[in-house]
């Protein structure tokens, strides 16, 4: 069974590898694992979890409807009090992970920055008479 | 725990109503008690369900505060394909609840000149 990819990376990718506590991890296997907790209905996933936080708020709701927060949006229409009607669309708990250097990057100056003042092409050329 | 909410749900007061089809059946909620619902659940809940998860699946041990993963991030290292070596920084996930609607919304605040230029064009 193929779990769709719901998580978004930000700031690494599949192929690097995570150092959590002295232990590694291949980020795949992070991110594969956090979409079957998004996307599953047993007793540890995220869905079941959620109707049950539901119910103890007075929010009675459906396996569905919580799977379908969690996964691609669970159809829905709001009421705003100050409107002129319905508004239809989707309710969706948006799941991606981090992350976030310590440091911020150290940019390489590219060879052929934007940045550079146009004169430089100029002022490098062979024939420019050097002052 | 506090969470992030994407434009159209934070323009939106805790007494508007959200509809859902629960069991077939269309059921009304107030915004304000899906959202505190919502911030309950990543208080506890969610974080020890995906604690347990997480051990079971990959035997990865999430040590610490919980919430942390779903606030500040955890001190991770992170060695990246065909890099010189490993990168310190933070491991998070990034909840955001979204109501996207099926059609775009029609700003409700247009420019002040949209009136000169619907003039303009009339009297041209």
């Amino acid at each position: 069974m193929t779990i769709e990819d719901n998580v978004n990376l930000k700031g690494f990718s599949d192929d690097d590898v995570v150092s959590l506590s002295s232990k590694l991890y291949r980020v795949e296997n992070v991110k594969i694992s956090l979409n079957k907790f998004l996307q599953s209905q047993d007793g540890q996933s995220a869905s079941y979890n959620l109707q049950q936080t539901f119910k103890k708020n007075g929010i009675e709701t459906d396996a569905q409807m919580t799977l379908f927060l969690c996964t691609q949006g669970a159809d829905s229409e709001i009421l705003k009090v100050a409107s002129n009607g319905w508004k239809k669309g989707k309710l969706k708990i948006n799941v991606s992970l981090e992350f976030i250097p310590d440091e911020p990057e150290i940019q390489e100056k590219p060879e052929s920055s934007k940045y550079e003042s146009p004169l430089d092409e100029i002022r490098n050329h062979p024939s420019f008479p050097n002052s | 725990m506090e969470l992030e909410y994407n434009d159209y749900l934070k323009n939106l007061r805790d007494d508007d109503i959200l509809e859902q089809p629960v069991e077939q059946q269309e059921t009304l909620f107030k915004i304000g008690k899906i959202k505190s619902a919502l911030e309950s659940a990543f208080d506890h809940d969610i974080p020890n369900a995906l604690a347990s998860h997480f051990y079971k699946n990959v035997q990865l041990s999430l040590l610490g505060k919980l919430t942390d993963w779903f606030t500040q991030g955890v001190d991770c290292r992170i060695l990246k394909a065909g890099s010189d070596g490993w990168k310190k920084g933070k491991l998070k996930i990034r909840v955001v609840v979204e109501f996207i609607p099926d059609e775009p919304e029609i700003p409700e605040y247009q420019s002040p000149l949209d009136e000169i230029r619907r003039e303009m064009q009339q009297n041209s």
